[in-house]
């Protein structure tokens, strides 16, 4: 985004919660917005009201690591139909945060099936997905190979 | 709760009909589980009606059977509905509420993957396509490869046995062998998911009528299909123990506590039938039932235990990947195959049990539904037992 462009740039909800990411700006760089709860220390992606172990009313936004390695994996031939933006096919991934927190997205890079691994350090990105039926510019989160 | 007996069931043939009425199919079902139960649409004191669809209420669809004024309860878990209902009317004969009540499921299904001919608002599931299960699976399976050395081979053999088993049942969506070259051969869905270890999309019902002791000592011949746990869970806190999606700790927690109700364990089942919506979600469930222990699971399937003639026969019926997946009614045919299978009535698909002398303990397991957090939703699991005598 360049301050001469009109419509705002608006982060995709997560879960049905908006403000699940940060976009990039002078002050910071693009993060994940997480939960972690003040009571008994649990991680949440996105952040809810309430902790999800211990449900106390104590989740302190905490920007999440940019890095994280994949869990576990899925290349997708299959068409997800027409809301889908990206090339395909394309991979699914379970990215484990150093927190503990699992994240689900996509790569926004083609790889190889033989280039993907559990353990694949992976790094945060940040992918214009176009503009939402009010001509917001939409953005959202994906990983690439750290 | 005051004993529950299985008095009837029913079922639509599984298949593709998309030129048929949903009220034709509902009412066929609804009509064998009647017959099955020696029963008349009017001794129905209360029905469930269970889809997944908007709009597609049992209202519309339980009427042509006669205006008996009999209420109906719409009931929508994703693929968990058929179960849901069917617990819902147990619950309601178990606590008095009525005599005879009615489970039915149906479902009408587009062909495809599920919701990927639906536009959807712009969020970070929709345009990263994480509503596709088969990916979800996808992960799943890649999960059990990488810590427990599952192989896409082993994948491939319970695809192999759950077609198998469907060849001989007449209401299976696909009645033919699928080697296990074909099945690794088939169209790459969602690595490493090939078309074959995915269950269809499908169109059916199926029906369960259920009654108190009383109605048991009128109905029932002499053979009594008895409810012994009914056990439900939603999403469980699982920590970052198991991987999200999280397949396991719902059903680990539900059978459990299902086997504490029933006062048994998973070695005194004689059949289960499991919701193997994807061949590796098999695997997990032998596991997370407690079949056998965590990482042993593509073991079972490699040494035929889980085939019709093994140690545990699991999906006789031919599982969602052969009978068919009609969402909402797939939880209630559970129901029906095992009454079937514990009544002797399986034909060439019967189990002979762990006496050999005919099953008496069965096991169904449905999940479904997937959250905005990319998570398993719900989870039923009921445990029937046959017996000779009313308790």
């Amino acid at each position: 985004m360049t301050s001469s462009e009109k419509a705002p740039a608006k982060p995709l909800t997560t879960a049905g919660r908006p403000g699940a990411f940060m976009l990039p700006g002078a002050a910071a760089p693009a993060a994940l917005l997480g939960g972690h709860c003040r009571s008994c220390g649990a991680y949440d992606f996105p952040r809810g009201r309430f902790c999800p172990r211990c449900s106390a009313a104590a989740m302190e936004e905490v920007p999440l690591s940019t890095r994280g390695n994949i869990h576990t994996w899925s290349t997708v031939y299959q068409d997800p139909g027409p809301s889908f933006v990206g090339a395909k096919p394309f991979t699914i991934v379970t990215v484990e945060l150093p927190e503990g927190v699992r994240v689900v997205s996509t790569l926004s890079v083609a790889m190889p099936p033989e280039e993907l691994r559990v353990g694949l350090p992976l790094v945060l990105d940040v992918v214009s997905v176009g503009s939402d039926a009010d001509g917001n510019d939409c953005y959202d989160f994906r990983f690439r190979p750290a | 709760m005051e004993p529950v007996y299985i008095l009837g069931v029913g079922m639509h043939p599984f298949g593709r009909y998309p030129d048929k009425l949903i009220s034709d199919m509902v009412e066929d079902a609804v009509t064998d589980a009647l017959k099955d139960a020696g029963l008349a649409w009017q001794d129905i004191e209360l029905a469930y009606a269970a889809n997944g669809q908007p709009g597609q209420h049992g209202q519309r669809f339980l009427r042509g059977l006669g205006l008996s004024g009999v209420p109906i309860i719409n009931v929508e878990n994703a693929c968990a509905g058929g179960s849901s209902a069917f617990f819902s009317a147990c619950m309601a004969v178990g606590a008095g509420a009525a005599d005879v009540a009615l489970a039915v499921g149906y479902e009408q299904m587009a062909r495809g993957m599920i919701g990927a001919n639906m536009a959807r608002p712009m969020t970070h599931e929709s345009v990263n396509g994480l509503f596709a299960m088969p990916g979800m699976f996808g992960m799943v399976a890649r999960n059990l490869m990488h810590e427990h050395g599952v192989t896409a081979r082993d994948l491939a053999l319970v695809s192999v046995k759950n077609h198998h088993n469907g060849v001989f049942n007449p209401r299976a969506q696909y009645r033919m062998e699928t080697p296990v070259e074909d099945v690794l051969a088939s169209r790459m869905i969602a690595d490493p998911l090939t078309l074959l270890m995915c269950a269809p999309t499908t169109d059916g019902a199926a029906a369960v009528v259920v009654g108190s002791r009383r109605a048991a000592a009128r109905y029932a011949n002499g053979v009594y299909i008895r409810l012994v746990a009914a056990a439900q869970r939603s999403e469980p806190y699982a920590g970052t123990e198991v991987s999200r999606p999280d397949i396991r700790t719902m059903t680990m927690q539900a059978s459990r506590a299902a086997y504490e109700q029933g006062g048994l364990g998973p070695e005194d089942l004689d059949l289960v039938e499991l919701h193997d919506c994807f061949a590796p979600a098999e695997i997990s469930h032998y596991e997370n039932l407690g079949l056998c222990a965590v990482g042993d699971g593509a073991k079972l399937v490699r040494e035929g235990a889980t085939n019709i003639e093994g140690r545990i026969p699991v999906n006789p019926s031919g599982g969602l990947l052969s009978k068919g997946h009609p969402i909402s009614a797939t939880g209630a045919a559970q129901i029906c195959e095992l009454t079937w299978q514990l009544r002797g009535e399986a034909g060439q698909r019967q189990v002979a049990g762990r006496s050999g002398q005919g099953p008496t303990i069965g096991l169904a397991h449905n999940p479904g539904g997937i959250t905005a957090s990319l998570s398993f939703a719900h989870v039923n699991v009921h445990i029937l037992k046959r017996e000779d005598a009313l308790a």
